[in-house]
């Protein structure tokens, strides 16, 4: 399987995902490579790969984007503050999209072990995921914008 | 979780930190983490591992001038903030170091088989690290340089 393949399976995954939420009127915009990528979002979800793939994923937001994303997971209910049961709804999300691109990737017979998210919060936060190229790809959604950086070797 | 998987990070850590920067760890001390989420010092590192039915990760977590004094040790320059590109990678260089030699460990005496994602590194204010459910310990490092404190998590273990 191509990086490239591998990478349409996680935005195909984000789509899908949120579609099962009822988020509609999603635009991406085109996959960027990065050198060398530096995040600087207020929340960001990182995802381990291990197996025919090996590196992260990330899904980054800001603490609003965030909340509305807690809350629809929530059902609906009012997130107002990004704390522990907000960062948990948070992970779950991101894991099950990341689990729903680990499902597609299988279907090409790609063996790949994944970890559990791990979110991470705070100010002037800077988190350098990787020090080798990156697929990063924005999603504007009606809760704001979601960046998806996708650090792997296969 | 199980002594057999701690000690080979106890052990990783006393030996990578003397060899990589010449730093003495001069007592450790291990607590379980009851929460799912880390305050962290400020500045740390983070892998995940995965093989099999079993996933983790382990946490570098360190106070903004421990961090510096290992860079400036790494590297041999000065540098003044944890912001600096040099001093993030020597803590996921360190973090790498000590992450793959206690993981071989593990996989040579268990036959586990754990495979490691690359570490991330950060820094912020604030920092917080959340995570599903699973059972962590801390442990707390005191070193000739100052202190700091690993979590280690292992899901799949008792």
């Amino acid at each position: 399987m191509r990086l490239e393949q591998c990478m349409r399976h996680v935005l195909a995954a984000v789509e899908a995902v949120l579609g099962q939420f009822r988020v509609a009127d999603i635009k991406r915009e085109s996959i960027v490579r990065k050198d060398e990528l530096t995040l600087d979002y207020e929340v960001t979800t990182i995802v381990g790969l291990t197996g025919d793939a090996n590196g992260n994923i990330a899904y980054s937001c800001s603490n609003e984007t965030a909340k509305k994303l807690a809350s629809m997971l929530m059902n609906g209910i009012l997130v107002t503050e990004m704390n522990e049961l907000g960062r948990s709804a948070i992970a779950e999300l991101f894991n099950m999209i990341s689990q729903n691109a680990l499902f597609r990737m299988s279907s090409e017979n790609a063996r790949i072990d994944s970890s559990q998210p791990s979110v991470i919060a705070g100010e002037n936060v800077m988190i350098i995921l990787t020090f080798m190229s990156t697929y990063c790809v924005t999603y504007w959604t009606p809760f704001g914008k979601i960046e998806v950086s996708f650090a792997v070797e296969l | 979780m199980d002594q057999e998987l701690m000690q080979p990070y106890i052990d990783s850590v006393n030996e990578v930190l003397q060899m990589m920067v010449g730093v003495k760890v001069l007592s450790h001390s291990v607590t379980p983490v009851e929460k799912s989420e880390i305050m962290s010092y400020g500045v740390a590192s983070i892998m995940t591992f995965s093989g099999g039915i079993f996933s983790g990760r382990v946490v570098l977590d360190l106070p903004p001038e421990v961090a510096l004094k290992i860079a400036n040790l790494l590297l041999g320059e000065q540098f003044s903030t944890t912001r600096e590109r040099m001093v993030l990678a020597s803590i996921s260089e360190l973090n790498n170091t000590i992450g793959g030699s206690a993981n071989t460990v593990i996989n040579n005496s268990t036959g586990i088989g754990l495979r490691l994602a690359p570490p991330y590194v950060l820094t912020g204010d604030k920092l917080v690290f959340a995570s599903t459910k699973a059972k962590s310990v801390g442990i707390m490092f005191k070193t000739n340089i100052g202190f700091f404190r690993m979590y280690l998590t292992l899901k799949g273990v008792d």
